[in-house]
């Protein structure tokens, strides 16, 4: 079993290539508190779309922000926190989900369904491209996730999962025509 | 076996959707779950549906709003099997037997023996004649579908029923009374 | 970007995380936070003492108290907003079986209206 990766890894500002001086985070409990609702539905979100597990997905979430609070003066930007956060949240799922040996059982047996801002057009077929994505192996399923949920270009992904740009364009490429031919089995119709 | 289940309950409004509820998805109906590779179940009673009213603010829901506020009652149950014969013609028959009373009218009933597929609509009418309740089975070889609304429909309500919500406009073809069945 | 994307778009839109989620993050901070008991070798009861206890204690409990009254509300929020969803779901559902039922009449018509024409 692969052991989780040390956190202090995951930080980075050099490679963000950012000015250091230029927007500083506030490192006061004000700070963080902003800091924890601005992205907490981000942070959460990418653990739930990944996961499928609410009750891991706001564990594992709480987890990236309390660890952030420990990390805040070594923040050099708002930009790095984004970064710095998605990146911990998308390793922590993957390691929890290699961990945990078991494929990937949409079971949405939760009570609530997590609260979306927008409602669906089509929450049949929503509902089979969710399960569709969380039968995908972990690291197609997350470049998915961060592509779709956070809108994050390629070069973002493969830096948030340190693997290179060529490797998340083509997972990319294939998982698309998978996940399409998939669709159009599930809904009988045909998906551009 | 894999299972998509969305199961909301609301330990109180259960009771009272037994009782408040016309139709009663039977129990044999919910041990399909434990076959079926898919299940969708909603149960949500008229205080729910109220609180759900108060929530469909965008300007896309307005008519579903409309809809919902005079309802008492959405009741689905939906299943997909992974192959056909998870089911009994006996579950179906559970659930039409309550619509056999004078007051169910079937309006449409269509079978298909070569694809062994059934549809079925059913409605319950007051003595004005004005739509109270809506009953939809569709029976595919692996897929069962019921739906019950119970609350005052127009015919404007069922086209948008089949309509406003994403898919194309339905025209409810009312059978005469008394005419026995429907396109075969 | 194609139908697949625009569909994937809107079935892995960020969703929020449970009522309270920020709270109890801060709860959890704030109670970190709260300064730790110096016994006092002299005289254990009094006043400073008591107060690097009952001050961050109390603010612990305020917080918390704020918390839960603001947890409820939201609770109540989410109970609806999920309520909503379930029955667009439902109408999403009984709308896909009023049509494919229109679909199986308007076909059954057509044979009908063949078989008629070819007698």
């Amino acid at each position: 079993m692969r052991s989780p990766k040390p956190l202090s890894s995951y930080v980075s500002g050099e490679a963000l290539g950012r000015d250091r001086k230029a927007d500083r985070v506030k490192t006061d409990g004000a700070g963080f508190e902003q800091l924890v609702r601005e992205h907490q539905s981000m942070v959460f979100s990418i653990a739930y779309r990944f996961l499928h597990d609410r009750a891991v997905a706001e564990e594992l979430a709480q987890d990236a922000f309390l660890k952030l609070y420990h990390q805040m003066g070594q923040m050099e930007s708002a930009e790095h926190v984004k970064f710095w956060l998605r990146r911990v949240i998308a390793h922590r799922a993957m390691d929890h989900a290699r961990c945990v040996h078991r494929r990937r059982e949409v079971a949405l047996d939760d009570v609530q369904e997590p609260v979306s801002p927008v409602d669906s057009r089509d929450p049949l077929l929503e509902r089979g491209l969710r399960k569709l994505v969380a039968s995908l192996p972990e690291e197609a399923r997350m470049i998915v996730v961060l592509r779709y949920e956070e809108d994050m270009e390629p070069h973002e992904i493969a830096q948030t999962l340190s693997i290179p740009v060529a490797t998340v364009k083509s997972r990319l490429r294939r998982t698309l025509v998978l996940l399409r031919g998939k669709a159009q089995r599930l809904i009988g119709e045909t998906v551009r | 076996m894999r299972r998509i289940s969305i199961f909301i309950l609301f330990a109180a409004s259960i009771v009272t959707a037994a009782s408040a509820q016309d139709i009663i998805m039977p129990v044999n109906l919910d041990k399909l779950a434990a076959k079926a590779s898919e299940t969708t179940e909603v149960t949500l009673n008229g205080r729910t549906l109220q609180l759900a009213a108060k929530f469909m603010n965008d300007e896309d829901d307005q008519e579903a709003r409309e809809l919902v506020k005079k309802l008492k009652g959405v009741y689905v149950r939906s299943f997909e099997f992974d192959r056909p014969g998870e089911y009994s013609e006996a579950d179906v028959e559970s659930v039409r037997s309550q619509l056999k009373s004078p007051i169910w009218e079937k309006v449409v009933n269509v079978r298909s023996k070569r694809q062994g597929e059934n549809a079925e609509i059913y409605f319950r009418t007051d003595n004005s004649d004005q739509i109270m309740g809506l009953v939809v089975i569709a029976a595919d070889p692996k897929e069962l579908t019921i739906v019950n609304i119970d609350g005052p429909l127009d015919p404007s309500d069922l086209d948008k029923l089949g309509g406003e919500f994403g898919v194309p406009h339905v025209e409810a073809q009312r059978m005469p009374r008394g005419a026995k069945g429907g396109a075969r | 970007m194609t139908d697949m994307e625009k569909q994937l778009k809107n079935a892995l839109r960020r969703c929020d995380p449970p009522a309270g989620f920020a709270e109890r993050i801060l709860a959890q901070v704030a109670v970190a936070e709260a300064k730790p008991v110096r016994p006092a070798t002299r005289t254990p009861w009094r006043w400073p003492v008591l107060r690097w206890v009952a001050i961050p204690t109390l603010a612990a409990l305020l917080v918390l108290g704020f918390w839960y009254r603001g947890y409820q509300q939201q609770r109540e929020e989410a109970a609806g907003r999920a309520a909503r969803q379930q029955v667009m779901l439902a109408l999403r559902i009984t709308g896909t079986r009023l049509r494919m039922a229109k679909a199986k009449v308007k076909a059954a018509e057509g044979g009908a209206e063949k078989a008629e024409n070819t007698l």
